[in-house]
């Protein structure tokens, strides 16, 4: 048996053996694990400053594309306590357009003492878009151990840019 | 029989299991490099394969494989999606039917194989284990090819290193969906054919080298490794194409093969590949069909009554598995699943003038003529898909005519387009036929060329060759496929105006039969495939960057790959128009063709990593860890 031969079957072998391996065939082994789950919402964070957003844009899609752009600048926080795994919760309510998102932010020991707290993009088509400036609220919410509760709610104004 | 004639038998059967194995390995994939091209493809596909739903008409094919698997025509349960009712399935006497049973029929092996892997071994590791295997037997013929045993070591190394890195980061793959990962696996098998099968035709016209190079245009140039994993119909249409392609170019041909020893098989072959198409998607085999009668009855050399009758003999029986499901079905021979309906899966925008639905179809002649009435059953039945599909093309034609915005929208910049909007209110994903693959642009070339064509004075000159024969059905086709879709696009659900999938092959195809393609890539290939790696590797980076901090969404990020896209289809143009490939023109050409073919291959990895992560659902764990780490907007 030549060398490159061997080579491909001793691959081969190992490549069929370990996974052999990860079958009930061989109990006790387990190859593919599923990510371990965390507990949220568990902990304590308590805010000691917020600064809201003053201003967000709904912009027209760069590139040709064809939709407005939800543009909502970071909310940014300071923490006099934080431990555990709270959740801090970015809402935007636009009532003219019956609209709100929210977006989740998950803190663990990684997170520092400040944090920018964003809310995802989104997406409206031109035909919903129909006035150059819209109301709407901006909400700042936690979830830890002590339960669920408003951490600061601001009024902005929306505006569109063309 | 004494023990010496035993042994005899037993040596004949020897011999003559080596041979099927020859010949299925020559049928299938021709030579070394047909392997190669093939492992390449499937090696590529299951990196970007995403084991999840990327479109609703995917949850149609999967409930009725679900059901078949389970010994039923009719889908029992919705076992994916929200329910029975997805785009695509058709309801007949109170009963829930999928559609493309073709497909669904060959995915019932993937299905046992699969189920088999799971009882015995983790789902996940099994298919990590195959396309690892796939990687190296890609080595194994790279070092035969090369002839340097280095590339073989090397790739061993690397192999086990890939694997190990995908057991280490390896999580459980849920195998509740076995229906799915079957349909993907048929579908991605068979769309690795197509690169195959274009370079077997192009190596047999040409030279092998621009074969070689004609795959790797079509794989990393055009969105054919985007919709490979798809459970949709394209991918199968762009193989069943280039192998008819194929099949009439060796009709044509001295036949040279062991299993085939005459030419008339290949052309009752490319009949019965329409007809074992229809079985998948009925339209789109008529279109085929009448492209393929329309060039090879009146340029075959032999169109006696008795071939006629051969090749009719064969079209009927590829068409029986067709006309069986839907006389289960519906009770009629060309009733759908799927007939003329609007070719797609959209219920309200597409059902237009031809929805099989309503009007009976074999059923409809008078009492007057009781005893012909099977006859006339017949006749109609054959004429009345015709005359649908010529309804189609005519109104096809009419909208070139009276919406070139449309036409504009569909084929060259998709941008801002208002049908193109997703009518969910989402975000606009659709690129035109010219952004998804700038490097079809190479085909304006044709103009220059044409325009110089003479038309032979004698008759014998006149005579069509082989490959004009081929040109001409690939013409047809394009056209035909335009014709069949342009009255309805732009529409939303496109991503890579996918309707029009069949143009990708067969665009590859004609560009690569230009003089100055030919000329270019045959003198420039080293340039060529080394501006396709900078393109992927510079190129990607910058890009990567530019959405990192310009884009806010996947319809923006859509966008800015379609400019890049027209960005390098405009030079490559202008070079084509001009059509020479001498000197720094030449290699000006193999940079351009390149460069198109690495713009599109950044936006494919780019979509399955990114935009179209599908929850990073890679089936691929290191593909999946890639997708996480990256966080574009």
């Amino acid at each position: 048996m030549n060398g490159t031969r061997s080579a491909v079957v001793a691959v081969s072998a190992l490549i069929l053996g370990v996974t052999l391996l990860s079958g009930p065939l061989v109990p006790g082994v387990t190859l593919a694990t599923e990510p371990e789950p965390v507990a949220l919402e568990s902990g304590n964070v308590t805010v000691s400053t917020v600064e809201m957003p003053d201003e967000v844009t709904l912009e027209k899609g760069s590139y040709g594309a064809a939709s407005y752009y939800l543009n909502a600048p970071p909310v940014r926080i300071q923490f006099s306590n934080r431990t555990g795994r709270p959740t801090l919760v970015y809402e935007l309510t636009i009532e003219e357009l019956r609209y709100t998102r929210t977006t989740n932010h998950f803190l663990d020991d990684s997170t520092g003492d400040t944090y920018e707290l964003t809310l995802a993009s989104d997406t409206f088509t031109d035909a919903e878009i129909e006035c150059e400036r819209y109301n709407g609220t901006v909400t700042v919410s936690k979830r830890d151990g002590s339960g669920q509760g408003v951490v600061a709610t601001r009024n902005v104004t929306i505006s569109v840019v063309e | 029989m004494t023990a010496t004639e035993f042994v005899g038998r037993l040596r004949q059967r020897t011999t003559a299991l080596s041979n099927t194995r020859g010949n299925m390995y020559s049928v299938l994939f021709g030579d070394r490099i047909g392997l190669t091209v093939f492992l390449a493809t499937v090696v590529l596909f299951g990196l970007l394969w995403r084991t999840a739903f990327l479109i609703n008409d995917s949850y149609t094919l999967a409930n009725g494989l679900y059901s078949l698997s389970n010994g039923q025509l009719a889908m029992t349960e919705p076992a994916y999606g929200p329910g029975l009712e997805t785009p695509g399935a058709s309801s007949y006497g109170g009963q829930w039917y999928a559609r493309n049973y073709g497909v669904i029929v060959l995915s019932l092996p993937a299905v046992f194989v699969l189920d088999l892997l799971n009882a015995v071994v983790e789902l996940r590791i099994a298919l990590v284990a195959l396309w690892s295997l796939a990687l190296l037997a890609l080595a194994v013929q790279g070092s035969h090819l090369t002839g340097s045993d280095w590339i073989l070591y090397g790739g061993s190394v690397g192999v086990l290193g890939l694997f190990g890195l995908n057991v280490a980061l390896a999580q459980p793959l849920d195998a509740g969906r076995i229906h799915l990962y079957a349909l993907q696996l048929t579908h991605l098998l068979i769309a690795a054919f197509t690169p195959v099968v274009l370079y077997r035709l192009l190596s047999g016209m040409q030279t092998r080298r621009l074969g070689l190079l004609s795959a790797v245009v079509l794989t990393a140039g055009t969105p054919l490794a985007f919709w490979a994993s798809v459970p949709k119909r394209h991918a199968v249409t762009g193989t069943v194409v280039v192998c008819i392609a194929y099949c009439l170019y060796r009709s044509r041909k001295p036949t040279d093969g062991a299993v085939i020893s005459q030419r008339r098989t290949f052309r009752a072959i490319a009949y019965a590949l329409v007809g074992l198409y229809a079985w998948v998607h009925a339209p789109e085999a008529l279109l085929l069909c009448v492209a393929l009668a329309l060039v090879d009855i009146p340029t075959a050399q032999d169109n006696s009554p008795r071939t006629l009758a051969r090749i009719g003999v064969f079209f009927a029986l590829s068409l029986l598995p067709f006309i069986i499901t839907n006389i289960a079905i519906s009770g009629s021979p060309i009733k759908p699943p799927r007939l003329i309906s609007g070719g797609g899966s959209l219920g309200g925008n597409a059902a237009s003038s031809a929805t099989g639905g309503g009007s009976g179809g074999g059923g409809g002649s008078s009492g007057l003529f009781t005893p012909l009435a099977p006859l006339f059953g017949v006749v109609e039945s054959g004429m009345r898909p015709l005359l649908l599909l010529g309804g189609e093309l005519v109104s096809g034609l009419e909208t070139l005519r009276q919406q070139p915005d449309d036409v504009y929208h569909a084929f060259v910049r998709s941008g801002s387009a208002r049908g193109a909007l997703d009518n969910a209110g989402e975000e606009s994903v659709n690129l035109s036929l010219l952004e998804s693959a700038p490097v079809l642009v190479a085909m304006v070339g044709a103009l220059p060329v044409v325009r110089r064509l003479r038309v032979p004075s004698s008759t014998a000159a006149r005579a069509l060759s082989a490959d004009r024969i081929v040109d001409a059905f690939a013409i047809t086709t394009f056209v035909g496929v335009v014709l069949l879709y342009t009255s309805r696009l732009p529409l939303h659900a496109q991503v890579t105006a996918r309707y029009l999938f069949p143009l990708y092959p067969l665009g590859v195809y004609l560009f690569m039969r230009l003089p100055a393609v030919r000329g270019s890539l045959t003198d420039h290939w080293h340039v060529f495939l080394w501006t396709v790696a900078g393109t992927v590797l510079l190129g990607g980076q910058v890009t990567l960057v530019f959405v990192a901090l310009t884009v806010n969404g996947i319809g923006e990020a859509f966008q800015l790959h379609a400019l890049l896209a027209l960005g390098i289809a405009v030079p490559l143009s202008i070079w084509t128009l001009r059509g020479r490939s001498e000197g720094v023109a030449g290699q000006a050409g193999a940079v351009l063709l390149g460069a198109a073919t690495g713009v599109t291959t950044v936006f494919l990895l780019l979509t399955s990593i990114e935009y179209y992560a599908l929850g990073d659902a890679h089936l691929l764990p290191m593909m999946r860890a890639l997708g996480e780490l990256l966080a574009l907007y």
